[in-house]
């Protein structure tokens, strides 16, 4: 019984976390301008930057695309399984072949702690 | 080049190092808002597995309770293990703080979040001027 009524903190639910494979289904890539990318040099590349974007959105490889307010990068959520073939498909870009923007690349999946709330529904 | 410090960055008050913090967008295209933040936490060297362990559970219904209070909108785990990825519903870079350091994990000293403000992707802007005649 008291194990029961402890079951919120305890800690043996946690290692069952571990049966449960945490697919990476998208990779976030974080792009910042880089010194080479300065206002007059940047801007001729821009139009054609933004061209092969929407191209790699159309062809269903960036999923979702943000803009950085603050830092005057961008930030695409890419639907890759691997940080290998994202990186292919974004060193590609104008701004990328020209060594104005660099990519930091995160692999992401389903948020793997929710499997905590999977156990059985309590009986009433 | 592009000098985002791995460390410094992820920090929790830590000015973000960006490589040209002296670029200015080009003129000709319109400015954008700010709609949501991305949040990017990380495990701090505090979060062993024995140590996350019995905080866990409540982090996850934390976690459940700011997505169906529409403040967590999207939620990723960083499959590395190396912590979660979140999409906030706030344009207030101090809201997404003060809810982010509400959750357990937060609260234990085990996790650390960067949040970086996104807004529409603002080189479209590039495609709205009108076609070329003839």
């Amino acid at each position: 019984m008291t194990q029961r009524v402890m079951r919120g903190a305890d800690v043996a639910i946690y290692p069952a976390l571990a049966a449960f494979a945490a697919p990476t289904t998208k990779i976030l890539a974080i792009g910042n301008v880089t010194a080479k990318g300065a206002p007059d040099a940047i801007g001729a590349v821009l139009p054609f930057e933004v061209r092969a974007t929407v191209r790699l959105h159309l062809a269903g490889k960036i999923d979702q695309w943000f803009f950085q307010n603050d830092a005057y990068g961008v930030v695409f959520i890419m639907n890759c399984d691997t940080v290998e073939e994202a990186h292919e498909l974004l060193e590609k870009l104008p701004l990328g072949v020209a060594g104005m923007m660099e990519f930091e690349l995160i692999p992401l999946g389903p948020l793997k702690p929710l499997a905590m709330l999977l156990g059985e529904p309590p009986r009433s | 080049m592009g000098t985002r410090q791995g460390d410094s960055r992820l920090s929790d008050d830590a000015n973000r190092t960006v490589g040209a913090t002296d670029t200015k967008p080009p003129p000709n295209v319109a400015d954008v808002p700010t709609t949501k933040m991305l949040a990017i936490g990380r495990l701090t060297e505090a979060a062993t597995p024995e140590a996350r362990g019995p905080i866990m559970p409540a982090e996850v219904r934390a976690t459940v309770r700011l997505h169906l209070a529409g403040k967590v909108d999207q939620w990723f785990f960083r499959t590395d293990g190396s912590g979660v990825v979140f999409h906030i519903n706030t344009t207030d870079p101090a809201e997404a703080r003060s809810l982010l350091d509400r959750l357990p994990l937060r609260m234990a000293g085990m996790m650390e979040f960067e949040l970086i403000p996104l807004g529409p992707l603002r080189a479209l802007g590039f495609l709205l001027t009108e076609p070329a005649a003839g």
